[in-house]
């Protein structure tokens, strides 16, 4: 697994390096925009994982190094979890810089708004606990990301990169339609909804329910790497 | 061990395509070369017995380890230590782009447990690899001394090339075979080389296998072919007396017509040229022996 996480780094570290600086750049537009900085923190933290993910996958179909990938001494299972965890690792580590880019542009913003006649938005000025709304705003990010993934990777498993992304918005808007079935105005679970909101920001809710959705999702990511190396180990290449 | 590579009855079925029956060895310290027409299933039989593709039937064992046949689902690990022991090297380039000469290394000394850093460092000093460029910076010549590098790198005893000179200049070819000669200086290593230059496996194979159509055509030493076979250059008018000589079986003489008269594929020259001084017979290449086993008429 070693091998593949090595080679999925350092096959992207160029392009990492590069979309940080984007990131950086989209970043202040985005806080600008929106006026807030946990927004550009979380596009951040989505925005490189997934982009790792989508570029390793391209790469494995460019000039036979999927197929080459494998006479090295790694089984297909090793070539899947490695590359799970590759993408694990890229989204703890997009969590980080992106908490250090909001971070950032939130103290910078702070000088401006000492410095100008101007009054900045609320939003982008340095509040108690903006900190902590930064870190969590890239954390949530990088769980949807993991979630993305786990939809994703299985079916790039199966049929490559060019057959699997198209399938991808075919799954994705499957469970959409099942989400609205389960949770619209007359589904089973509308009652569900009905004060979720109010009960969220009750006492300690809201972080547990933070912490059960980081579980539930690498419960999920798991299970998806687990059915990724079955569906890997019998694709004929 | 007898064998670097066995083959035995290997059979792969594909949609409008079948691989049967074929059979190869390499024994250490030879070099073994595979040819046969475009689709033949050269890539395929390599891809078997490198354990990237299920065969449907035969047997196939890498370095004495059983890859396919019965029981070798159970020795998935050993076919991973068997690869720690082979190197591979494909028809381009095949690291990704934006990988640097020095990053190709970090990925073999990963992989391999007997990656020689050094040794990484010293082929790439000889090829002119700089650690700095990128692998999309290379040309094809300098990408497949890349690719050769990192397949020696871990001390090999086993090389599988797929159509690792195509596309070469003949310069750049000469040079991958003399890396190769080196290769094979050493010990009991040995060479399986899937190609379309037959000249190149004039300058370094042993023995030369042939399928066509998934099928086995042929498995001969290379001198069998280079030196003893010849092409008698006959006339049309005297195709008849030289099958009725009684130098050719019947049967198994092969005839190819052109413009200018007829090609005959002489198993022994020496001995045809004695019963028929006549006729002219000239050494015959791997290529023209190729070209008249599966293109020629049976008579």
């Amino acid at each position: 697994m070693k091998t593949l996480v090595i080679s999925d780094l350092v096959t992207m570290r160029s392009a990492l390096l590069q979309l940080a600086g984007i990131c950086a750049i989209v970043g202040a537009f985005i806080s600008i925009a929106t006026q807030s900085f946990v927004a550009a923190s979380a596009a951040t933290a989505i925005m490189i994982p997934l982009m790792f993910l989508f570029t390793t996958s391209a790469y494995d179909e460019t000039r036979d190094w999927e197929l080459f990938r494998l006479t090295l001494p790694v089984t297909r299972r090793q070539v899947v979890l490695g590359r799970y965890a590759s993408i694990l690792l890229v989204a703890l580590l997009a969590v980080v810089l992106a908490s250090v880019l909001g971070v950032l542009l939130a103290l910078a913003a702070g000088a401006v708004a000492a410095l100008a006649p101007v009054p900045l938005p609320e939003g982008l000025v340095p509040h108690e606990g903006f900190v902590a709304e930064i870190v969590a705003g890239a954390a949530v990010s990088a769980v949807i990301a993991l979630v993305a993934g786990a939809v994703t990777l299985p079916l790039i498993m199966r049929f490559g990169m060019t057959k699997g992304a198209r399938l991808v918005p075919v799954v994705i808007v499957l469970l959409m339609s099942l989400g609205i079935l389960l949770a619209g105005d007359d589904g089973p679970l509308a009652g569900m909804l009905t004060g979720l909101e109010a009960w969220l920001f009750q006492g300690a809710n809201l972080a547990l329910v933070c912490v059960a959705g980081v579980v539930a999702t690498l419960a999920v990511y798991a299970v998806s790497a687990q059915v990724a190396v079955g569906l890997y180990e019998r694709r004929e290449l | 061990m007898d064998y670097l590579i066995k083959v035995e009855g290997l059979e792969k079925r594909y949609d409008g395509f079948m691989l049967s029956g074929v059979e190869l060895a390499v024994e250490p310290g030879s070099v073994v070369g595979f040819v046969g027409s475009n689709g033949a299933g050269k890539t395929t039989t390599l891809k078997a017995i490198l354990g990237l593709v299920e065969p449907d039937a035969g047997s196939i064992e890498l370095l004495g380890e059983p890859v396919a046949g019965p029981g070798a689902r159970e020795r998935a690990r050993a076919l991973d230590a068997v690869k720690a022991r082979i190197g591979v090297v494909f028809d381009t380039c095949v690291f990704p782009d934006t990988c640097r000469v020095a990053d190709v290394g970090l990925i073999g000394r990963a992989a391999y447990p007997t990656w020689r850093r050094e040794r990484y460092e010293e082929l790439c000093r000889a090829f002119g690899l700089a650690p700095a460029k990128t692998v999309k910076e290379l040309s094809r010549g300098m990408g497949m001394k890349l690719t050769l590098a990192f397949a020696l790198a871990h001390d090999p005893e086993l090389l599988v090339l797929d159509e690792a000179t195509a596309g070469l200049d003949p310069l750049a070819r000469d040079e991958v075979l003399d890396i190769l000669r080196d290769f094979m200086a050493e010990g009991d290593r040995g060479i399986l080389m899937s190609t379309h230059i037959t000249s190149d496996l004039e300058k370094i194979a042993d023995e030369v296998v042939c399928i066509d159509e998934g099928r086995p055509v042929f498995a001969l030493p290379k001198d069998a072919i280079c030196d003893e076979a010849g092409v008698a250059r006959c006339r049309a008018s005297e195709l008849d007396a030289v099958l009725g000589s009684g130098v050719l079986e019947p049967g198994q003489a092969r005839v190819l017509r052109h413009d200018y008269g007829v090609d005959v594929l002489v198993p022994d020259r020496f001995a045809f040229a004695r019963a028929l001084p006549q006729v002219p017979v000239d050494k015959a290449s791997i290529e023209d022996y190729m070209t008249l086993v599966l293109k020629g008429e049976v008579r």
